[in-house]
């Protein structure tokens, strides 16, 4: 997680150093009054929070990676400092459903609330291996129809 | 005592038990299956809520979160793989047990114990809520600001590994929440242009992509160990194993009461949740028993004890809830989303301004306990057999569900693109360790933050020698900071014993 943590801590304070200097400066106007409490008041104390505890995080860390620093010849402290939380499965499942809803919500703009619904119950069903036509029909369908049925007639409102 | 048959009276009806049967059943279904927790459950049916009337609407929510965390017994039990964290204990003697064939027996006490322990934590939640809420109404703005800080600090430190990440996502949760328009000069903040953001970020779709998709991108990675361990599940058929006998009640009662009483106190203590308190109470049914070498081999106590205590945080961390409005626990924070959707703000007045609704909520949390007896009861051979479904059907139906209540509470497809958003944010907060419980507090009690800090500015002044006229407000900010050094403290003892087992392990 070593080395997970250092880079979080970086992006997390580039990300408190980009804020501070030009998102909050173009985002938020100042206050009209000197007796007025601006209204960047409680954006910067939480970017200001953020940079810290995100340096903080890159210092502790990076003084426990030298702690660690393998000797010659022992492979197991770098593997610990190299060590992903997140694996390739996990990778790759983030990325392919994130792309299913970033297409069910252009499906949705351009075709409509029906086509988008079914794709993103089947497309993900494909995605994860199922290949038995029964589930892959009988699923969004069912789902489609109990949704159909407690939106318009249990609940009496209606998705557009 | 009026409020109470009040509360009866509009709790009471034949829609409203229904909703809390559906609401039950829900849970125990979502609780049973494995890695879908109550949070996830609650966020995606809280647009459901909006339709319903609001006593039935919470009642509906606070059934979810009740069956689910009994539910997530049945695959600790069976599979070895809990359902929550929090019914990780339940699994070192539950599933012994059902490698003994006494499958059926564990099932039973767990559901005893759960039912046992949220009841009695209801009580305690009755009985504590309203004085809480009396002392409340007589706080100011800044010993509010003293007291959302403390709390927010807590549980930055308590509910992660580190405290400093903790404190990371509290914090981003309190920027998201500035995100809109400001009250006091009506200035728009971090709106980039957009429309769909000058009323803020919805919390419906924010707390769905935390909490639900980032779930279903982890249980997509890990489906086929999930999977597998479905596949080893052995049926038993053993009579034996059907029924506790009333020598085990008795050495499991000690066991459930210490439970429910380390759960409740647990559970009114923000952010400390339902793991912490079946893990303690676990221990302390060990450390109790004359006989500790059973545990961890399929001692019914150790399932009684993790079970009542995982229950009976659920009902007492509503306590801060009702009394300050400040949500301790996830399940809290979402009901605080429920109760806008219905023009309900929770917090101390809520009893003078709204009591039907509030000792409605009461009565019904309480039916709630005995319909989860029944429904777990009957139906534990129906949830038993929940577990042999494949996840490659739940995670595309939970998708869909997470998209269409983003849909309908947050602004449209918009609200869908916040999900995504927050859902990628939420993947990457869970597997790097960043509280995404002290960020969803973060952003709900962000508003209130900034006002109660604006107004304490204000009247203070902006100076620190003023907080001597406002003792309550001093001691929250020593308890902060005795709150800070004691974390700090456990932090650098952890890492201590870490980095000794690692020399040895290099040595």
């Amino acid at each position: 997680l070593a080395k997970a943590n250092l880079i979080s801590g970086t992006v997390l304070f580039l990300f408190s150093v980009v804020a501070l200097l030009f998102i909050i400066p173009a985002q938020i106007d100042v206050a009209e009054s000197a007796n007025v409490i601006s209204p960047r008041l409680v954006p910067i104390i939480c970017v200001i929070l953020i940079g810290g505890l995100s340096l903080f995080q890159v210092a502790k860390t990076a003084l426990g990676i030298s702690a660690l620093r393998p000797k010659s010849g022992q492979s197991d402290s770098k593997k610990i400092i190299e060590m992903s939380p997140i694996s390739k499965r996990e990778w790759v499942a983030l990325i392919l459903l994130s792309a299913i809803i970033l297409a069910a919500i252009l499906i949705f703009i351009w075709l409509g609330a029906l086509l988008a619904s079914a794709w993103l119950i089947v497309v993900s069903m494909l995605v994860m291996g199922v290949k038995q036509p029964l589930p892959l029909i009988a699923i969004p369908a069912g789902v489609l129809f109990a949704a159909y049925v407690l939106f318009t007639h249990v609940l009496g409102t209606a998705i557009q | 005592m009026d409020n109470l048959i009040l509360g009866f009276e509009s709790a009471v009806t034949v829609s409203n038990i229904l909703w809390i049967a559906i609401g039950v059943t829900i849970g125990y279904i979502v609780g049973v299956l494995p890695g879908l927790g109550k949070g996830t459950a609650v966020a995606v049916a809280i647009p459901l809520t909006f339709y319903i009337s609001p006593i039935a609407a919470i009642s509906f929510l606070v059934g979810i979160a009740k069956g689910s965390g009994a539910g997530s017994a049945v695959s600790a039990i069976l599979l070895n793989t809990p359902g929550e964290p929090s019914s990780a204990p339940t699994a070192l003697d539950g599933y012994p047990l059902a490698r003994q064939g006494k499958a059926q027996k564990a099932l039973k006490m767990g559901l005893f114990a759960s039912v046992i322990g949220d009841f009695s934590s209801t009580i305690v939640l009755i009985l504590l809520a309203q004085p809480l809420a009396q002392f409340a109404l007589k706080i100011g703005p800044v010993e509010l600001t003293a007291i959302l800080i403390f709390s927010l600090t807590f549980i930055a430190g308590l509910s992660g590994s580190s405290l400093s990440k903790g404190l990371v996502a509290g914090a981003f949760g309190v920027l998201c929440s500035t995100v809109g328009m400001e009250v006091e000069n009506a200035t728009e903040r971090f709106t980039f242009g957009l429309l769909e953001l000058s009323d803020g970020l919805s919390l419906i779709p924010v707390a769905i992509g935390m909490l639900a998709v980032a779930e279903m991108y982890v249980q997509m990675g890990n489906r086929v160990q999930l999977e597998a361990e479905s596949a080893l599940l052995k049926q038993t058929g053993d009579p034996a194993d059907r029924r506790i006998s009333w020598d085990e009640w008795k050495q499991c009662f000690p066991s459930i009461l210490r439970g429910t009483a380390i759960g409740s106190a647990i559970g009114i203590l923000p952010g400390l949740g339902a793991s912490v308190g079946s893990f303690l109470s676990y221990g302390a049914a060990k450390r109790a028993s004359k006989t500790p070498e059973r545990f961890g081999k399929g001692a019914l106590e150790g399932v009684a004890a993790a079970e009542s205590a995982d229950n009976a945080v659920i009902p007492a961390s509503f306590v801060p809830l009702f009394a300050i409005g400040i949500p301790g626990s996830v399940i809290a924070a979402m009901l605080i989303a429920a109760f806008l959707i219905h023009g309900v703000t929770p917090g101390p007045r809520i009893f003078t301004e709204q009591a039907e609704l509030v000792y409605g909520i009461y009565v019904s949390m309480l039916f709630a306990s005995v319909l989860l007896l029944a429904i777990g009861f009957f139906g534990q051979r129906f949830f038993s057999r929940i577990v042999y479904v494949r996840m490659v059907f739940i995670i595309p139906v939970v998708i869909f569900l997470c998209a269409m209540g983003a849909y309908l509470q947050g602004n449209g497809i918009f609200g869908v693109v916040l999900m995504l958003i927050f859902g990628i944010v939420g993947f990457f907060a869970k597997k790097l360790d960043y509280s995404f419980v002290t960020f969803l507090i973060g952003f709900v009690i962000g508003p209130t933050l900034e006002l109660s800090l604006r107004q304490s500015l204000s009247l203070t002044g902006s100076e620190i020698s003023e907080l001597i006229e406002h003792p309550v407000a001093l001691a929250f900010v020593a308890m902060t900071v005795f709150a800070l050094w004691r974390i700090i403290a456990r932090e650098y003892q952890k890492n201590k014993i870490k980095r000794t087992a690692l020399e040895a392990l290099r040595a």
